[in-house]
């Protein structure tokens, strides 16, 4: 149990700048998801609070003592690596047993404690078995049970479940998420998939190139993207540029080519700054009639994809731009074919005015 | 060592007949590998005071001869610590250098360097290390001998070693970490024991090497202290004698013995 | 997905990080096989060059002066000109024969499939593991008048009087032969393996049959192995001194003889580094040109 603090830390490998400035606080019981694409330095930053990865600057906290400088042993963290590193020539029960051995914890009580952890991940009958001997799920398991039986301050996980197939994937999520729960174990979950983080974490960090974009739980992710990478990077959008015109209503208007669009923004932007709109496919409506006091904008339909719960339409704009467009299949889809004008709407408060 | 599955195997024998000649070709060209050593092994059981296919009757004189000869003996005895010992120093010292070199950017320079006490023919190592010996002022004898055959038994070592590490997943270690296990434990508790396999394969290998090292043991042994082979090699220079049969079956046995551990481990084919 | 690994890893910099101070360790650890390697091999046959360089003084291994006498005699008398020659051609005989022997072996060892395959492997290795002593005392015994090669000929009416085998080039070639072949077969074994079956059955299936298969598939592509195997071998039976010495019996020389009786009999120090040296630039010569030649072939032949 135990709170994290990252204070502007910074880590390169040669010229290469992979780390640049992160602050962080993850609370007692937080599950944390490290979110981003390849290279924007999250795995970097799991290592260096693991102790994998020496720390060029800054420090890490961990219950206000500074664990910086620590080697990896001397951490109390327990780290589920990508391809699981179970030991080849251990069997289950020697692998989650291997870290109390380590500790010199008696027998009796690696027993007890081993027989626990095969408990809380189910695998009571496997404990005799190689890890080449279980499937990529039961290995992944054994992975967090061993990492967990130490009772860590912290529990890493790295891409944990990128190995497994898209079934166990879901399974498996639901899993760690209950186990974290119940033993209420501070976590730090690093993934490059958003629906991973999306349904797993309660607090999401979003990194680019070295640096957080936006903190929040996944909900404020989602609705209030806060820049115009958290909105392209957690689901689909679309985007417009244009510059800020005025303030009305709380609501800034902003002007991108013809059209004039009212949305909501979490900065404080100026009157004339170069601005990013940004859209939810699935906030937007299609209709016949411009409406009234709902953003707008006039286009063709050219393309249609069912998605089975809802139809995809790809429309291109009167100003040449593309929109998408995710509506549930309703009485009127039909009404919408290729070829036909039509007008996207959505609502302002569903209008993200992004800095650019 | 083999991954063909068997549903490949089928299709070969459909396309490939079943090799009937290629086989008949390998029998006799294995007899003709194997004659020498046969002849040695059938004489030393023999009555015959010469090497003979067939013999008239089972003896085992040849033997009591070997064990009563104190210069056999000591020399047997010589070869035994001889290789022991290189066999425990070439292990060390490849280990070590196969774990650290692996890590480095100039690995495959070290791999070539490593791999040079083999490149280079055996007489001249023998040469230029009584040479070295007798420029150090060391007499010729066990120790010199130590050092020279670890340094033949390096390579194996280190070339196993390295291919061992190769199917090394590095996040073994770092997993020991996170979970209080120091460096040095890791290496106890992790790093060995995943590599054990390849240590006592390329051990053996050492240790065969070593035992039956003809060329550069000629170099650094004198008339008064002769490993095994040195010994066989004088006597064979002037006798036909079925005791030296004895001892070269007592030493094939030893070897078959490892060998067969080897091709357990590792497979022979790996080593070379 | 399919390339996740490969992101994860230039993500963490797996390939440019070290775990916590490894290098340091790493230097450690290195130290002593590189010092050993240094001391034991490298500055001992460097030494070897320097005293091939001595002035000659019987029976002693002291540096005097610096002359070319030692490298001026063996380059200035036909019979040690004519000693290199013909312990290349030796070799060369011994390789390129190897190399047809070795080859059916390797190639059962690789295409069948059955329980003896493992036991012929181990049988072909013996010989490699047994001191050359050894086998050279067995085909001492095989290869006399009366020995079995000569009893099995008459046996069956191939000959009706004995062959002269022993000390005489014959009888060497027969165990130098015999002695080498495990290594070819090792390196032919090596590179069968590693041709991927199915190039074999694409060619079957385009209408080659077997035997245009080997020539123009499998052979070409098991060329590094023939190549690596010619090296051993050739190097091996260049420097061999105790087949030569047995079999021979001081009739068949080689480079590697001489240096022997140079040393234990002549006691000639000089003359034998240089010998030895000689050697070895014969040695390393042969394996660049073996690796160009190969090379060559192999690009040409587009194998891979």
């Amino acid at each position: 149990m135990a709170k994290l603090e990252i204070v502007d830390v910074h880590k390169s490998f040669g010229k290469n700048h992979v780390v640049k400035g992160i602050n962080l606080t993850v609370d007692d019981g937080e599950f944390l998801c490290l979110l981003g694409p390849s290279g924007c330095g999250k795995t970097t930053l799991l290592r260096m609070i693991a102790g994998l990865t020496e720390t060029d600057e800054g420090s890490i906290i961990i219950n206000s003592k500074d664990i910086t400088d620590l080697p990896p042993d001397k951490r109390s963290n327990g780290m589920v690596f990508q391809n699981y590193a179970l030991f080849p020539h251990m069997t289950v029960e020697q692998n989650i047993a291997y870290g109390l051995k380590r500790h010199g914890l008696p027998k009796a009580e690696i027993k007890e404690k081993v027989q626990a952890g095969l408990e809380m991940v189910r695998l009571e009958n496997l404990g005799k078995r190689y890890p080449k001997e279980l499937s990529g799920g039961q290995q992944q398991r054994v992975a967090l049970a061993r990492a967990l039986v130490m009772n860590p301050d912290l529990l890493l996980l790295d891409e944990p479940l990128s190995n497994l197939d898209a079934k166990l994937r879901k399974e498996m999520r639901l899993e760690i998420r209950n186990i974290q729960k119940k033993l209420n174990v501070t976590t730090i979950f690093v993934t490059h998939d958003q629906e991973e983080a999306l349904t797993m974490a309660d607090t999401i960090a979003i990194m680019n190139g070295g640096v957080v974009e936006q903190l929040g739980t996944p909900l404020e992710m989602y609705e209030h993207p806060k820049t115009q990478f958290v909105a392209a990077f957690i689901g689909g959008t679309n985007l417009m540029e244009g510059e800020v015109k005025e303030y009305a209503e709380n609501r800034a208007v902003v002007q991108c080519g013809d059209t004039t669009l009212h949305g909501i923004s979490i900065e404080d932007l100026a009157v004339g700054q170069k601005v990013i709109a940004s859209q939810r496919p699935e906030r937007l409506r299609l209709q016949m009639e411009p409406p009234e006091d709902r953003n707008f904008l006039h286009g063709t339909v050219t393309t249609r994809v069912y998605l089975g719960a809802s139809i995809r339409f790809v429309l291109t704009m009167d100003n040449g731009s593309t929109m998408i467009a995710d509506l549930p299949i309703s009485d009127t889809s039909e009404e919408y074919a290729v070829g036909t004008g039509c007008y996207a709407v959505w609502e302002y408060d569903d209008c993200h005015i992004l800095e650019e | 060592m083999s991954t063909v599955t068997p549903t490949k195997r089928k299709r070969k024998k459909s396309f490939e007949g079943n090799y009937i000649i290629l086989k008949i070709v390998v029998f006799l060209l294995l007899i003709y590998l194997l004659l020498p050593i046969i002849i040695v092994v059938i004489s030393s059981f023999a009555q015959e005071e010469y090497l003979t296919l067939t013999p008239s009757a089972f003896s085992l004189r040849w033997y009591e001869n070997f064990f009563s000869n104190t210069g056999l003996r000591n020399s047997f005895r010589n070869s035994l610590v001889l290789a022991l010992a290189s066999t425990f120093f070439a292990l060390v010292i490849g280990t070590l250098s196969a774990y650290a070199m692996d890590k480095s950017k100039w690995r495959r320079f070290f791999i070539s360097f490593f791999g040079s006490p083999l490149l280079i023919p055996a007489i001249i190592i023998g040469i230029a290390m009584m040479q070295m010996a007798n420029l150090l002022g060391l007499p010729r004898s066990m120790p010199i001998l130590i050092v020279a055959h670890t340094l033949v038994g390096i390579p194996y070592v280190v070339r196993t070693v390295t291919a061992s590490l190769y199917r090394f997943n590095a996040f073994w270690e770092e997993a020991s970490f996170t979970m209080g296990a120091g460096r040095f434990k890791t290496i106890w508790y992790v790093t060995l024991p995943i590599l054990k396999p390849g240590l006592i394969a390329s051990g053996c290998f050492a240790f065969i090497t070593s035992f039956g090292n003809m060329t550069i043991s000629t170099f650094l042994t004198t008339s008064r202290f002769m490993t095994l082979p040195i010994q066989l090699f004088a006597y064979a220079k002037n006798y036909v004698d079925p005791t030296i049969a004895a001892v070269s079956a007592t030493t094939l046995l030893l070897t078959t013995v490892i060998l067969l551990v080897v091709d357990r481990l590792v497979g022979i084919d790996k080593m070379y | 997905m399919v390339d996740v690994k490969k992101q994860h890893e230039n993500d963490t910099g797996i390939f440019n990080h070290k775990p916590l101070k490894m290098t340091t360790w790493n230097r450690i650890a290195l130290t002593p096989g590189v010092v050993y390697v240094l001391l034991v091999c490298i500055i001992p046959v460097l030494y070897l060059l320097r005293f091939s360089f001595s002035e000659y003084k019987h029976g002693s291994m002291e540096l005097s002066g610096f002359t070319l006498e030692n490298y001026i005699d063996f380059f200035t008398d036909s019979y040690y000109v004519d000693l290199l020659i013909s312990t290349l051609v030796m070799a060369l005989i011994i390789s390129f024969i190897t190399i047809f022997l070795a080859y059916p072996i390797a190639y059962y060892l690789v295409r069948v499939k059955s329980k003896v395959v493992r036991v012929v492997a181990v049988l072909v290795y013996l010989p490699l593991m047994a001191s050359t002593v050894v086998t050279s005392f067995g085909w001492q015994s095989l290869l006399t008048d009366s020995g079995f090669v000569n009893n099995l000929l008459m046996a069956i009416g191939v000959i009706d009087e004995p062959l002269k085998l022993m000390y005489n080039r014959t009888g060497v070639y027969i165990a130098m032969i015999a002695a080498n072949m495990p290594y070819m077969v090792v390196q032919i074994r090596n590179s069968l393996k590693s041709i991927d079956p199915f190039t074999i059955q694409a060619s079957k299936t385009m209408g080659a049959n077997s035997v245009r298969t080997f020539f123009y598939v499998t052979l070409p592509l098991s060329l590094p192995g023939i190549s690596a195997g010619v090296t051993l071998v050739f190097v091996s039976a260049m420097s061999a001194f105790v087949t030569p010495t047995l079999i021979g019996g001081g009739r068949v020389n080689t480079l590697g003889s001489l240096i022997y009786n140079q040393v234990t009999v002549a006691a000639n120090f000089q003359f034998a580094s240089a010998v030895a040296f000689i050697l070895l630039v014969v040695a390393f010569a042969i394996m660049y040109i073996n690796n160009r030649v190969f090379e060559s072939k192999r690009l040409g032949g587009g194998g891979r």
